[in-house]
């Protein structure tokens, strides 16, 4: 931390002193371009330090204090075309902007993301391209991304995440814990959820007032952080706009909104509030329709701008979002009576940013903003249950024998009851954050000239739960569990500090060179924790070469950076859980009551001091060009992880004594006068009799040799996600006012596990003597078949945009083309030697090291230990051969049982699937001024046909097999008032 | 207008003389003649006297008898046929044997090779046990609550259906894959014969139950083995079963299956004598004999042969649709240890499919399970009757329950309530002839709710 702070006071030394430029003014008139009338409420902002305002009632405004440089004016206005000026700022300068009506009668008009010019690859999805796709939950942005893939039924019955870069499925790491959303500026964290680690839900984001969506899949600002698979930014509208009515419908969904923006006091100096208004509602089945998940979006978004005639004015916002709903199937008429799943998602969210346009040359910008998370998401299950015989409970929490005594351990009722378990969580969110920046432009002679925009900034954010965890209406009903309060575990605490330089070198002969560094530091401190305070340094950078004609430009950029994941709440503070041997029984009487006794082993993770963080190393090189009206842009990009967290167990040998139960027709004591009392440490049962004539009778018991374990989180092996991302946007067809897209990603994975992994084969199998299994094995990777797999796949899409601004309508067809698809497991060392064994028939044992095709592949355990002896790692295939050859036949055979085999014998073959097609349509149509409709139909043609695969050498159908999105289809009315 | 009209009216009439030049298809009720020929296995002669019973999927049946050539003459509609096949064969030595043989997926149409030609099929050869599955019941009840259906008061009866007294070593209870009938099957050949079939072994999924010591049982002597809870379950649901009586025997050995929901602590008055024990080599915390329609068996290892090193030796592995999984572990277990078996289909579904061999089970029998029904063998009515003294006590009238006389469960065709008639003294001859179809019912209820 020491080391960061030093990095920032001397960057800010630095860089304060090289300020010297003399801050300048632009002031304009902001018009409509077809009436001339002043347009009132309009935005004006300078992208580069973010300085901005509100144009007045005669349509005038004036920004202060803006560095000298190139200056990017951006206007904005609901309903209009926004418009970003970019010219040189060297002395006080006067503008007039007309804003053009934003419809279908407009040439320009996109329906694609777009790639931005800039020196990492991001892009932006604008609220045209939303409309046109009636995208209903925030995480199907990404089927607008080179490659996507449409959804088909974008229900949100289904908690889909966004992982960017990545394929999911079958991959090591967690790109979708990765993958960071923010709304505007408010990070949706999933930390303080306690029972999943993937990335945050975007079930309860509302998406009818979103404006725009920016998804950055390159090297991200330093100024995000806890993240390590890119950034999605979701920007709501603001400012002054009419009353809008938005209906969606689709089979499994419905959507209506209501939105407006107010400007409030008389001339709007009261500011502008944004009230939107959301429900959406999600049927699980057509057939029945009574299983739904509904969300109730309300969101007031508050902006004013203080001492705006001032020198150094001040914007302030507050922005406050709730929703209520959830997931609900208690109306469902074919569950039997009172039977539910019920699942809340309620969020409160506010934010409240303030920025002063400080316009110094020792300071240009400050922003402090703070943010708060509150959600619920309280999941009741009420089922009914029913027993001929009372069944044990168990709720010890302590080491050693326990008996039924109605505390400890409880013995269930008999009968007919229902069973209402809650799991009551309420993740909670703090942030705090204060970014500083700095602009400055220096001229270096002739047509050279260089701009610096600098920031430096501290994030705190706290992320805990103040649930209760799960727990159980009736106590006397709860089944076996132990409580766990979420909001007895601390908070994770992280304070970040973080400094930046972007800048862009002005060349001759219209050439720049832009480049940005920054370092951030995050540090994150759980109370309690064995780890301590941990930190973790992520230096990421990029630059970007350009050569800008008016029409023809050649851009090339590239990028390093380093995203740090630090260990989940998980890994850090991890949760004692429990092991349960049943050690004793007794009869169960003619009405069913019977008394169990168990012997408990509680178990946490262990420290591991020598745990490293795991990281991504990031890289990409990518080049863009414009030729006359074409564009491209390609984009290699290389993700290496390294030391991922990799969870392992550790077992430790142990004995218990088990006791049967009493049938001797001849026990002293009569069954009516039983109790049963367990010694907790020796395990010995002892029967009392209930009149006290019978002295005490201790049961015989047996010893039983067990294991317990307890998890270890360690670094593991490597993996690497690479690929190739590209947009070629063609020359407009004229005559067919048609814009052809054809957009793409060839993506690879290649990910061996190697770590030495212990494992056993399971408490229930016993080896040949009868005892329980008493070997441990320890395999590379995994003890599983494979302990890898490698993947490639080429999607591209081309997508047809038919735009006839007479009739006001746009038409767009995308082919979805899977070209290649491949994908095979691995079962190999760390230098890529194949360490398993290709046998002829799947009840072979012995096979060769060569190629797996075709053949059932044995894995043996690299070493294995006994219960006897359990640090001694003995060598598993000479010790197996001896057994074989010396006659051993017990060891030959309890040694086999641990050997792993492939499935099947094509399951390491090639999984080459040939090439496969979907066509989605998509039609918007304006209605005058006032009304816009839009149809879409994903897979329209309902492609059904068979794709063949080489692993298994058949072909099998499209239809529901999620390769292609399913025929589906949506329609939405917006209307605005 | 006028000319969509007329294009509309010309258009239809142009339709309709084409489709009449259209030559008519063969009607789906065409029949055709199929002759069958069963042959003996060993000599290859046909087998007179055998009851051959072509069957679709649907339930439809067409029965015939072999003549002296031992051809059974068919006239069937066009469609996909079962067959099934059993009788009683005497060798010269006077040993008799128990003939089968069952046949799937047989093409009837006009283009079938076996129209008219016919076709000729081995038959098998078993022997007749003593130890027979008297009756199963794993389909389950209705809860009292109307909730559903309650499972786990599984429970099988065996009996010693002979005269003599049996002691049977290392008795074991087992179970073949698939799971269910109708799931889907892998182990079937190209040619529709199940790939185990010449092996001389029927595969046991998952884990095996065994007796401890040997059993010994009298003449016309069963016992009831519990299955899951060896409890009285009819505590909380009257329509079940009381399974917690001392002489029961019971499924339980709670250091191999731990699913105290399954394998509750058996009641107090069953001796631990009476616990079977667990050898598993598959995977899971229970033993999961199907609630709809299981291949069930039982077998005795010989004298030399360890039950439990048996089941340990990973020689003996085999697996289920050949493919290796845990889930799919299975021992084989040779057809010449099994006694009995019985192959169950389930009434939901047409796609059942034989697990067992004819060696071991050459038919099946429908269960329409959740409803408290149980399978029961057919009484050998003449075997029966020919005990002396047996007539007389022999009580009719099963088929003339509730439910038999609503339609729902066909009762044991002779109409012998064999319960009822063996408390009046009489000795019960059950049906074997290996052949599910012919040897099982399906009961209106458990024996054990008589």
């Amino acid at each position: 931390m020491k080391r960061i702070l030093v990095l920032l006071l001397t960057f800010m030394a630095v860089h304060a002193a090289m300020l010297r430029a003399q801050p300048y003014c632009v002031s304009g008139r902001v018009m409509d371009a077809s009436t001339r009338t002043p347009m009132e409420y309009a935005t004006v902002v300078h992208q580069t330090t973010g300085q901005g305002t509100v144009v007045g009632p005669d349509g005038t405004f004036q920004l202060r204090n803006l560095p000298k440089g190139t200056a990017r004016i951006e206007v904005r206005l609901f309903g209009y075309v926004p418009q970003l000026l970019t010219f040189a700022l060297t002395r006080d300068t006067s503008i007039v902007v007309m804003l053009v009506e934003q419809d279908l009668r407009l040439d320009e008009v996109t329906v694609t993301s777009q790639k931005q010019n800039i020196e990492t690859t991001a892009y932006t999805v604008d609220r045209t391209s939303l409309d046109h796709n009636q995208i209903v939950n925030m995480s199907d942005v990404s089927v607008l991304l080179p490659g996507g893939k449409s959804q088909g039924d974008q229900s949100l019955i289904d908690d889909r995440r966004i992982a960017l870069r990545s394929e999911g499925t079958g991959e090591m790491g967690n790109a979708a814990f990765g993958t960071a959303v923010e709304v505007d500026g408010q990070r949706l964290s999933n930390n303080g959820e306690m029972d999943e680690t993937t990335g945050a839900s975007t079930r309860t984001v509302t998406t009818s007032d979103i404006e725009e969506v920016e998804v950055i899949t390159g090297i991200p600002s330093v100024e995000y952080g806890d993240l390590s698979n890119g950034m999605v930014k979701v920007k709501t509208r603001r400012g002054k706009t009419p009353y809008m009515v938005d209906v969606t419908l689709k089979p499994h969904t419905k959507l209506a909104a209501l939105a407006k923006g107010f400007s409030l006091g008389r001339t709007g100096q009261g500011g502008i509030l944004n009230v939107s208004y959301e429900w959406t509602q999600s049927v699980s089945s057509l057939t029945s329709p009574y299983t739904t998940y509904r969300r109730n979006g309300l969101s007031l978004r508050y902006t004013r701008q203080f001492l705006k005639e001032k020198a150094m004015p001040l914007n302030f916002n507050l922005d406050v979002k709730g929703n209520l709903g959830g997931y609900n199937s208690k109306s469902d008429p074919d569950a039997f009576s009172d039977t539910y799943t019920k699942k809340q998602d309620y969020a409160l969210r506010s934010l409240m940013r303030v920025q002063w346009q400080v316009g110094r040359p020792w300071l240009s910008y400050l922003e402090l903003s703070a943010d708060v998370s509150l959600e619920d998401k309280e999941q009741r299950v009420n089922t009914n249950r029913s027993s001929a015989t009372s069944q044990p409970a168990l709720h010890t929490i302590e080491q050693g024998y326990h008996i039924a005594d109605g505390s400890a351990i409880v013995m269930g009722p008999t009968g007919y009851w229902y069973e209402l378990a809650i799991t009551d969580s309420k993740p909670v969110d703090l942030g705090v954050h204060l970014k500083a920046k700095w602009d400055h432009e220096k001229s270096l002679g002739g047509d050279y000239r260089m701009e610096s925009h600098a920031k430096a900034g501290v994030d705190y954010t706290a992320s805990g739960n103040e649930g209760r965890g799960l727990y159980y209406d009736e106590a006397s009903f709860a089944p076996t569990w132990r409580e766990a309060r979420y909001d007895t575990l601390p908070y994770i605490h992280n304070l970040a500090v973080y400094a930046e330089e972007q800048a862009a070198l002005q060349l001759a002969h219209k050439q720049d060179i832009r480049f940005s560094f920054g370092l951030r530091e995050d540090v994150t401190h759980i109370a309690g924790s064995d780890y301590g305070t941990v930190s973790s340094l992520s230096p990421r950078g990029s630059v970007q070469y350009g050569i800008r004609g008016k029409k023809k430009e050649l851009s090339i950029h590239a990028g390093i950076g380093k995203s740090v994941k630090l260990p989940s709440m998980q890994v850090l503070f991890p949760t004692i859980t429990y092991v349960d041997w049943q050690t004793f029984a007794s009869g169960t009487t003619a009405s069913g009551e019977a008394c169990y006794a168990y012997y408990t082993q509680p178990s946490s993770a262990l420290y591991n001091a020598s745990l490293k963080w795991q990281y991504s190393l990031q890289r990409e090189v990518g080049v863009e060009a414009k030729l006359g009206k074409t564009r491209l842009s390609l984009t290699y990009f290389n993700t290496r992880t390294f030391h991922p967290y990799v969870r392992t167990s550790e077992f430790q040998p142990f004995s218990y004594e088990l006791t049967s139960p009493i049938t001797a027709p001849d026990f002293p004591i009569p069954t009516a006068n039983r109790n049963y009392t367990v010694d907790s440490h020796s395990g010995k049962v002892t029967v009392h009799d209930a009149t006290g004539i019978v002295a005490d009778q201790e049961l015989p018991s047996t010893t039983i040799r067990r294991y317990t374990s307890n998890t270890r989180w360690v670094n593991g092996s490597s993996s690497t996600r690479q690929g190739v991302e590209w947009i070629v946007d063609f020359a407009r067809i004229p005559a067919l006012r048609t814009d052809i897209r054809w957009d793409g990603t060839f993506y690879h994975y290649r990910g061996v596990e190697t770590t030495l992994v212990a494992s056993h084969i399971g408490s229930s199998t016993n080896q040949s003597d009868g005892q329980p299994y008493s070997y441990i094995g320890y395999f590379e990777g995994a003890s599983a078949a494979s302990n890898g797999s490698v993947q490639s796949q080429l999607n591209t899409n081309v997508t047809f945009t038919t735009h006839i601004p007479v009739v006001r309508l746009i038409v767009s067809v995308r082919f979805e083309c899977s070209f290649y698809n491949m994908k095979r497991a691995l079962r190999e060392d760390s230098e890529g030697n194949l360490t398993g064994y290709a046998m002829r028939d799947a009840t072979d044992y012995f096979g060769t090291t060569s190629d797996y095709t075709d053949h059932y592949v044995a894995v043996y355990p690299k070493y294995y230990s006994t219960w006897d002896d359990p640090t001694t790692l003995r060598p598993f295939y000479d010790d197996l051969m001896s057994a074989r050859d010396g006659g051993n036949v017990n060891l030959y055979n309890d040694l086999l049982r641990m050997v792993r085999k492939s499935n099947t014998n094509y399951y390491f073959n090639e999984d080459r699937i040939s090439p496969y097609f979907a066509t989605d349509i998509n039609v918007t149509k304006e209605i005058g001024k006032y009304v816009k409709l839009s149809f879409y139909a994903t897979n329209f043609w309902n492609n059904t046909s068979r794709v063949h695969s080489s692993q298994t050498d058949r072909r099998t159908t499209l239809y529901n097999s999620g390769r292609i999105p399913a025929f589906y289809y949506g329609l939405s009315l917006k209307v605005r008032l | 207008m006028k000319h969509l009209l007329y294009t509309y009216i010309i258009g239809s009439l142009l339709m309709l003389l084409a489709s009449s030049c259209i030559k008519d298809e063969p009607l789906s009720y065409e029949s055709f003649d199929v002759p069958v020929q069963m042959q003996n296995p060993v000599t290859g002669e046909g087998m007179s006297g055998i009851q051959v019973v072509m069957s679709t999927t649907l339930g439809n049946a067409w029965q015939a008898t072999t003549d002296d050539a031992g051809w059974a003459h068919f006239t069937l509609p066009a469609g996909i046929y079962d067959l099934s096949a059993s009788g009683l064969f005497t060798d010269t030595e006077g040993q008799e044997y128990v003939m089968n043989c069952s046949s799937s997926n047989i093409k009837v149409n006009a283009a079938a090779p076996i129209v008219g030609r016919g076709m000729v099929l081995s038959m098998v050869a078993s022997r007749r046990g003593s130890l027979i599955i008297k009756e199963l019941y794993q389909g389950g009840c209705q809860k009292d609550d109307g909730s559903g259906a309650y499972y786990y008061d599984k429970y099988v009866i065996l009996y010693n259906n002979g005269q003599l007294p049996i002691t049977i070593h290392q008795l074991g209870l087992g179970m073949a894959p698939p799971y269910n009938a109708q799931a889907s099957n892998a182990n079937y050949n190209a040619d529709g014969q199940l790939n185990y079939a010449d092996e001389g072994f029927i595969p046991a999924i998952q884990a095996i139950w065994h007796f401890n010591d040997s059993l010994h049982l009298e003449g016309g002597e069963e016992i009831v083995i519990a299955l899951n809870g060896a409890v009285d379950h009819t505590v909380s649901y009257s329509q079940s079963v009381n399974l917690g009586k001392p002489e029961y025997y019971c499924t339980y050995d709670p250091l191999t299956f731990t699913n105290t929901t399954y394998y509750p602590v058996p009641s107090e008055q069953i001796p631990t004598s009476h616990y079977l024990t667990a050898d598993l080599y598959g995977q899971g915390n229970a033993w999961p004999l199907s609630q709809v329609c299981p291949a069930f068996y039982i077998f005795s290892v010989p004298d030399n042969i360890d039950i439990d090193a048996y089941a340990n030796d990973a020689d003996n592995i085999w697996y289920h649709n050949h493919v290796v999984s845990a889930s799919g572990a299975c021992i084989r277990i040779p057809t010449e240890w099994i006694l009995d078996g019985v192959e169950v289909y389930t009434t939901t579904s047409t796609k059942n499919a034989k697990r067992l061999t004819d060696e071991v089970d050459a038919g099946a029998v429908y269960l329409t399970n959740t409803f408290g029904y149980s399978l029961h063998r057919n009484v050998d009515v003449a075997a029966t009757k020919a005990i002396p003294g047996n007539e007389e006590r022999l009580v009719y009238g099963l088929n003339e329950t509730p439910d038999a006389s609503q339609g729902v469960v066909p009762a044991d065709p002779s109409g012998i309530h064999a319960e009822a008639s063996a408390r009046q003294g009489s000795f019960i001859i059950y049906q074997d002839t290996n052949n599910s179809s012919n040897d099982f019912f399906e009961r209106y209820q458990a024996t054990l709710r008589d």
